[in-house]
């Protein structure tokens, strides 16, 4: 046991100086930085719905599929699987 | 809005932020990780802020934050041990000052514990808080905490034993 009362001391007297306004500006750069983070976040996310949203409106009304569009409008840039849908 | 007034992070840091960093300090030894740390329990203070409702102690809640943060800290590091040992064995190791070196002796025996062993006993043996206190803080039944604290004690009695003076 006493061993270990040794060891606790030890631990215990272990230093614990810092400076509190360097630490200060650390947490409020990180605040900052996870911010910008989040704004970049949701406007890519804003972006990727507004491109959603608008190839949605620019899709013709009456074609209910992708292979639909492809074969009305001819654009199957050469391939053959597509050129199938095309074709058929 | 009510709450970010009555409870202003700026009010909170200066209040506690000794109390953190002295927790801090006896859980993990290197002088970056103990900055980093810090930092991560104010910023995950100040994003829980909003959401705290005074129903606790705010020094409590600081420390429920601080034990969280500390834990899952940890946890990462040993799972990227491999690679920080990788780059270590690549680093220039400069000399260490006694006291510095001394400070490393106190986390050896700590190292070969768990994350929550190694806060439980800290808690309990050096921050000298009550069983019941802990279990609070720590989201824990007193009954794990007392195990866990058993369990703990008898590794660290054991590396002291091997190695003998530290």
């Amino acid at each position: 046991m006493g061993n270990y009362e040794n060891y606790l001391s030890q631990l215990k007297q272990v230093k614990a100086a810092f400076d509190a306004d360097k630490m200060y500006a650390g947490v409020k750069a990180r605040l900052k930085q996870r911010s910008r983070q989040n704004q970049l976040a949701m406007g890519g996310l804003l972006a990727v719905l507004i491109l959603g949203f608008t190839v949605y409106l620019n899709f013709p009304s009456n074609q209910q599929s992708l292979a639909g569009y492809i074969y009305q409008s001819g654009n199957t840039n050469g391939d053959p699987i597509m050129n199938y849908i095309y074709v058929d | 809005m009510v709450v970010m007034e009555k409870f202003d992070f700026d009010q909170i840091y200066a209040s506690s932020k000794d109390n953190v960093w002295k927790l801090i300090s006896k859980y993990v030894s290197s002088r970056e990780d103990r900055e980093d740390l810090f930092q991560e329990v104010f910023v995950n203070i100040h994003h829980a802020l909003p959401r705290f409702r005074g129903e606790a102690e705010i020094s409590t809640w600081v420390y429920r934050i601080t034990i969280n943060t500390a834990l899952n800290n940890l946890k990462k590091q040993k799972r990227y041990q491999w690679f920080k040992n990788l780059l270590g064995g690549m680093r220039v190791v400069e000399p260490m000052e006694p006291e510095i070196r001394s400070d490393l002796n106190a986390f050896k025996p700590l190292e070969k514990l768990n994350p929550r062993q190694r806060m439980v006993l800290i808690l309990s043996d050096v921050e000298e808080m009550k069983l019941s206190e802990i279990a609070t803080v720590m989201h824990l039944p007193v009954g794990t905490v007392k195990s866990t604290l058993h369990r703990a004690r008898e590794i660290i009695k054991k590396e002291v034993r091997e190695n003998g003076e530290l």
